[in-house]
Formats: structure tokens, C-alpha cells, sequence
């Protein structure tokens, strides 16, 4: 009976120290992942969809059925972007608007809040010409992972709707993602002008600076404007 | 003779409102105009100009057109190219990063005489690359199961001492 006894605090000491050790050494989530390699986002500029000649000369409005809806293959009229939501990772987040902070640096939301996306709103609006442009934090001390710490999951032709105010729905397409150092952040392929209108999702990755705070690099992954749909709730 | 004088004085004046008027109507009455695209554009961006020189007086005779791009950091004389409409040039540059956001106003001069000046808008790019995140998922460790470890660390040294404490009491009775 005691030999019993003395192994079983054996045991319980042994474990306890090895979970202990183990689990002050291992993370308790993984890092970001970074995208897989696509082609080259700067070269693959969205181009708007070739137009089809209508029976009566007139340009017809193009409809493109997606997912079980009808998209208008046109550009939509200027409205702020309220929520987004991306199937393939399960996100679905409030879009709040923000410019730029005193020091020049792009608004995001608070970590406190680590499930609210930000739009850029000195940047057209989603639909319209241009890149819109959507931050996400990627995790959170309060949470751990947030809203956007999938996006590097994301691949070619996954879906991504953005609710405008005026209740219309933008529906984008992934063509391509990409992790970029913050030293060589490519201002000009974020944020420069597309003829098509076109969106980009942004988070942190790469390598985490424990000195500094902060992560090395950006996740951005790019999508391309499909069609609109009006009046739509999602 | 006063009336001849003041006759000569109202032509002479008459003349001289027409003869400056002309050149405002060569350059005012052809059409001429000068945009911009993308407009608003940013720092950083391939930006075109286009400027219609065609003048009422005299059209088809426009033969060159030059931007004066200084405002926007650029060279003063930047040539035009022609384009398949007659009279009308287009210029693409790129705007340097470092441009300032607000309004520009610069100058096109068309070798007819003709000037026009384009309004283009500069947004703001952002300039330090976006905060998100604070490395919880690549830092916290994995404190659930430091915790269960600890508890059955506790838990051993807890029967552990019931243990001695029984077996001393056991040899002080015994």
C-alpha cells in the first residue's frame, strides 16, 4: 500500500513537472501563417471584365451569378463599407472609418477591440475605382488570435463581401496575397490607383519583435471587384 | 474739330478693347480644357494629363504641348505627347512620393499660344506600414497547460506530506 502510494506522488510530481516546463515553452497558438506564394500581385493589376455586345448596340449591364446571387458587373456609386465578411475563414466584422493618425501613419482599430476592421478613408470607397483598403488586427492580448489572423489562409477565388451603408453589397475576389517587410512596405501597390475597382486586406506577420513590440512584416492579400448587389443584407 | 477729336478718341479706344480682346477670344472660345486622371490621385501614382489645344480661330494648328510640372516636383518642361485627336496632348507621369497632399495647379502650354491649367488633388498616403497586432499569438506560451502542470505538481507534494505526516505519527504510536 505505501509502495502504492509513493508512486503515484511520484508520478504526479514527474508529470506536473514536464507539463509545467512544457507548457512555458511551447506557444499557445500558432503564429500568423504567412500566404502561400501567388503570382505577383503588382503585374496582376484587376483589369475590368471585357465587355459583351448586346443585341440592341447599347452596352448592357453584365450580371454574374455567385455563391446563389446575381452581382451587376458595374462600378457602385461612392458609400462608406459597414461590414465584411469572408466565408472561407468565417470572418464576419463591423467596418469602422479611419484616416490618418497625427504622426502620418494609417488609423487602425484599438486592440481593444480586436474584432473591428478598419477602412482607409482617404482611399475610394469599396466598388469604387481604386483600391480600398481594409485593416484588420491579425491578434491581441485580450483575445489572442483576432478578426484577421486567418487571412493567410486565403487563396485564389475565395469570396469576400464588403456592406456598403447604402445597403448594397460589394462582392471581390482573391487573386493574390503576399507578406511584405514594413521597412519596404510597397505604398504604390497598396494603395495606388486601379482603374477596376479593387480591395486589400491588410494585417501584421512575419516575425514578431520582442524588442520593438511589434511584427516585422505585412500580410496583404488582394482582391479584385466582381459586380454589386443592391439592397442586399449580409 | 472738338467732335473729330472725340471720334478719333472713342475709335482709338474701341480698337484698343478689341485688339485685347482678341487673344481672350483665340484662347477662351476653342474648347480648350485640361483634366486629369485619376483625380484625386495620390503620391506614388502614374497620373495623366490631358489638355485639348484646339483654338476657334485657328484649329488643327497645335503642334506641341509642354507641362510645367514643378509644382508637383517634377521637371518645368515636361513635352506632351499627341494623341489620336487633333489638338489634344497627354502626358503620364508619376507623382514622386514625397509630394505633399492638397490641390496643384500646374500649367499646360500649347505651341498655338494657348494655355490651360489642370486642378489636381493629392491624397494623403499613409506613411509608416500599419500597427496590427501585438504578438500574443507569437509570444504567449501556453500557460493552460503550465497550469495543469502546477496543479499536479501540487497535488504530489500534497500526498507526498499526507504520506510522511501518516508514516510519522505511525512510528511515534508504533
Amino acid at each position: 500500500m505505501p509502495k502504492l502510494v509513493n508512486g503515484v506522488v511520484v508520478a504526479l510530481v514527474a508529470a506536473g513537472l514536464v507539463l509545467a516546463f512544457v507548457g512555458s515553452h511551447t506557444l499557445r497558438w500558432a503564429p500568423p501563417r504567412a500566404p502561400q506564394k501567388w503570382e505577383a500581385p503588382s503585374r496582376n493589376r484587376p483589369q475590368p471584365p471585357a465587355p459583351r455586345a448586346s443585341s440592341g448596340g447599347q452596352p448592357a449591364v453584365r450580371t454574374v451569378r455567385v455563391a446563389g446571387n446575381r452581382y451587376q458587373v458595374t462600378p457602385m456609386a461612392r458609400s462608406v463599407p459597414v461590414s465584411v465578411y469572408i466565408p472561407h475563414i468565417k470572418v464576419r466584422a463591423e467596418i469602422i472609418s479611419l484616416g490618418l493618425t497625427s504622426s502620418g501613419a494609417v488609423g487602425v482599430p484599438s486592440l481593444n477591440t480586436p474584432f473591428l476592421t478598419s477602412w482607409y478613408n482617404r482611399g475610394p470607397t469599396p466598388g469604387s475605382p481604386g483600391a480600398a483598403v481594409i485593416f484588420g488586427h491579425v491578434d491581441s492580448a485580450a483575445v489572442g488570435p483576432a478578426v484577421f489572423y486567418r487571412i493567410g489562409d486565403l487563396l485564389p477565388g475565395d469570396l469576400v463581401y464588403v456592406t456598403l451603408k447604402d445597403g448594397s453589397t460589394a462582392l471581390f475576389r482573391v487573386y493574390s496575397a503576399a507578406l511584405y517587410s514594413k521597412a519596404e512596405f510597397p505604398d504604390n501597390t497598396i494603395y495606388g490607383y486601379t482603374s477596376w475597382p479593387s480591395l486589400r486586406l491588410v494585417t501584421c506577420g512575419g516575425q514578431f519583435d520582442n524588442g520593438t513590440g511589434h511584427y516585422l512584416s505585412n500580410t496583404v492579400v488582394f482582391a479584385q471587384y466582381v459586380g454589386q448587389q443592391a439592397g442586399s443584407s449580409r | 474739330m472738338r467732335l473729330a477729336r472725340c471720334a478719333a478718341a472713342t475709335a482709338g479706344l474701341i480698337l484698343i478693347v478689341l485688339a485685347s480682346s482678341v487673344p481672350a477670344a483665340l484662347a477662351g472660345t476653342g474648347g480648350s480644357t485640361a483634366n486629369v486622371y485619376p483625380n484625386p490621385s495620390a503620391p506614388g501614382t502614374s497620373t495623366t494629363f490631358t489638355v485639348d489645344c484646339s483654338s476657334a480661330v485657328a484649329p488643327g494648328t497645335c503642334t506641341s504641348a509642354t507641362l510645367d510640372g514643378s509644382s508637383l516636383g517634377l521637371p518645368a518642361q515636361i513635352p506632351m505627347q499627341p494623341s489620336s485627336q487633333t489638338d489634344v496632348f497627354v502626358a503620364t507621369v508619376v507623382l514622386p512620393t514625397s509630394l505633399a497632399p492638397g490641390t496643384y495647379s500646374p500649367e499646360i502650354t500649347c505651341s498655338n499660344g494657348i494655355s490651360e491649367t489642370a486642378t489636381l488633388t493629392v491624397n494623403a498616403v499613409p506613411g509608416p506600414a500599419p500597427e496590427t497586432g501585438d504578438g500574443t499569438t507569437s509570444t504567449a506560451t501556453n500557460t493552460a497547460l503550465t497550469n495543469v502542470g502546477l496543479g499536479l505538481l501540487g497535488a504530489g507534494a500534497l500526498v507526498g506530506c499526507l504520506m510522511l505526516g501518516r508514516r510519522w505519527s505511525g512510528r511515534a504510536s508504533g
